[in-house]
């Protein structure tokens, strides 16, 4: 759980690598600021350089190892504490460097009340609370931007959660309707498959599940079709056992089926075979289902339920999948090409 | 009473045919897989009412009902259907009798009893949201006859009727070039005041010495005058080809 709650925090990781690399750098770009506002014509502009580089860098990464290091225990702090304790952090940081310069290179006592001394730490102090509240309130905004782009692609990812077609259920429920009396076997089995289905669309969560599981899914969709329409409905499986575990959508492949049977199948009055050809092809799970189709369709509204499945894939694998349509001569097939590494998304 | 039920599912024609003997209909039920059987059914057999599913391969519901209405003595018909949000807004604006998927006993036996003949007007209605027939009908002394519009080479307006060319022949009907164009705009193209040729059997132009254009057909002598009229339309076409 710990784990799952950082991220939500405003304050990115300093111990990470990519982190410390950006401070530096901010850093250094800082301390060529101050050495151009302060050069004057008998100075060493390098000597300048160099001695504000020390001192950014100095306070810089002292400050973000203390906040590496506290970062667990800040996020439990209300944003506006977190961010006044990060700050007071950089202050502490600052002063000490302060002290530390004052005695160990002036080679002064440490006092107050000396005006000279006091103005040099006020300037420190208030340039760095300056720096550190503005680089607060970036890491701020950059955070709230970020929740709010994985909000939204939440939202539209369940606006395009598949749903049962309401043709499909009712056309189910006639079936164990005229069942019951038949065979109440199948009846009560059509119901299971059916009860599976309905709980999977249902079922809001969005984390990819073994293709093993999503081909049940389509396996009891086409158990039920197959009690509609008869013989009308004949399938064919060619998948690579080595592809099961691959992780998918959850309704990413069942769909496919269900618009080959609604478009494809039912239409054709003699009925045909659903082809499921899936494979590993470079990192890629490769899945087609391929449908005979009607000399002249009439019917053009295939797009609908491809187009969400498209959606959702792209929501989800950020352009690394990809949903082909090919219209051909007698059938109508769909490629689906889905990644099976993960990469870490940031 | 003799009863036809329409329906491509078997197990949806087994269920109404449970309901209809529990209601006492027990020997007179036929039954038909698609619309094209469920029109050849109504010739043979005569039945007085029918139970139609919308969605069929082959020829659906709605168009096979409209092939049915124009029988002499019509059978009545009443729709079935599991969902069709479209077709039931049309129903209910135009009173047209359906029971829904999975049907109830008192429903069913409440429908057979106030069945009734739709009539052209209704059924064009409910149509007209719908794609074009995939038939037109031609009657035929109180019968009718289908030609698949795949099939028809030209419709031609001659004095009072229409005459339809297909591929294995002609016929008369009574649809207008007017309707016929308007149902089949993606399919046929004008080509005279007095004609509408499908698109697909198009194959060019001919022009005689008096400079009067023909449109040339596949599968067809016959050469068609094309009015001045609509020649750059019908020229636009053949460029597309």
């Amino acid at each position: 759980m710990e784990k799952k709650q950082l991220p939500e925090f405003f304050l990115p990781d300093f111990c990470r690598i990519q982190s410390v690399l950006m401070v530096i750098l901010i850093g250094e770009l800082l301390a060529v600021i101050f050495t151009l506002l302060n050069v004057q014509p008998n100075t060493d502009i390098w000597q300048l350089l160099g001695l504000f580089s020390i001192s950014l860098q100095w306070i810089s990464l002292s400050s973000v190892a203390i906040l590496c290091l506290l970062r667990p225990s800040l996020s439990h702090f209300k944003d506006v504490y977190a961010g006044l304790i990060s700050l007071l952090i950089i202050l502490a940081a600052t002063f000490i460097y302060c002290y530390i310069t004052l005695v160990s290179y002036y080679g002064v006592y440490f006092d107050l009340s000396n005006v000279k001394q006091l103005q040099f730490f006020i300037k420190n102090m208030v340039v760095a609370g300056l720096i550190g509240s503005v680089l607060l309130r970036y890491f701020y905004l950059q955070q709230q931007y970020r929740k709010q782009l994985t909000l939204e692609s939440a939202a539209r990812l369940e606006a395009l959660q598949a749903r049962i077609r309401p043709h499909f259920l009712f056309n189910s429920m006639n079936v164990i309707a005229s069942l019951t009396r038949i065979d109440p076997r199948k009846a009560e089995s059509a119901i299971e498959d059916l009860s599976d289905l309905i709980r999977t669309t249902l079922d809001n969560n969005n984390e990819l599940i073994p293709l093993k599981n999503e081909l049940e899914n389509g396996k009891k969709y086409l158990s039920i079709e197959g009690l509609r329409l008869g013989e009308r409905l004949k399938v064919n499986w060619q998948v690579d056992e080595n592809c099961l575990s691959v992780l998918v959508p959850p309704l990413s492949v069942q769909p496919l089926l269900e618009n080959a049977v609604y478009h494809g199948i039912q239409m054709i009055p003699d009925g045909g075979i659903v082809k499921v050809l899936i494979h590993q092809e470079d990192h890629f799970l490769i899945i087609q289902v391929v449908n005979p189709k009607l000399e002249e369709s009439l019917h053009k509204g295939n797009g609908m339920a491809l187009d969400n499945i498209s959606q959702r894939l792209e929501v989800i694998f950020k352009g690394r999948a990809n949903l082909q349509r090919d219209n051909l001569a007698k059938e109508y097939q769909v490629t689906m090409k889905i990644p099976t590494k993960l990469i870490e998304l940031d | 009473m003799k009863l036809l039920v329409v329906d491509d599912e078997p197990l949806a024609q087994q269920r109404l045919q449970q309901l209809l003997s529990e209601l006492g209909f027990v020997s007179n039920i036929r039954l038909a897989n698609n619309g094209l059987q469920a029109i050849e059914a109504c010739q043979k057999e005569k039945p007085d009412v029918i139970l139609m599913d919308i969605r069929m391969p082959g020829m659906d519901g709605l168009e096979a009902a409209q092939h049915i209405s124009q029988i002499k003595q019509p059978p009545a018909i009443i729709f079935t259907t599991a969902y069709d949000e479209y077709a039931l807004e049309a129903f209910n604006v135009n009173a047209i009798d359906y029971l829904l998927k999975p049907v109830r006993e008192s429903n069913l036996k409440a429908a057979i009893e106030k069945a009734c003949c739709l009539n052209q007007a209704q059924l064009s209605a409910v149509k007209s949201q719908q794609q074009g027939r995939t038939n037109i009908t031609a009657k035929i002394s109180g019968n009718i006859k289908l030609v698949p519009i795949k099939d028809v080479v030209y419709f031609q307006a001659e004095l009072k009727y229409v005459t339809v060319k297909y591929l294995n022949g002609e016929t008369i009907i009574e649809d207008t070039l007017k309707d016929l164009l308007t149902e089949f705009s993606n399919l046929f193209v004008r080509v005279h005041r007095n004609a509408i040729v499908s698109k697909k059997f198009i194959t060019g132009i001919h022009r005689d010495h008096q400079g009067h254009s023909f449109v040339l057909l596949s599968h067809e002598k016959k050469q068609l005058e094309i009015s001045r009229r609509h020649l750059s339309e019908v020229k636009k076409l053949i460029s597309q080809l």
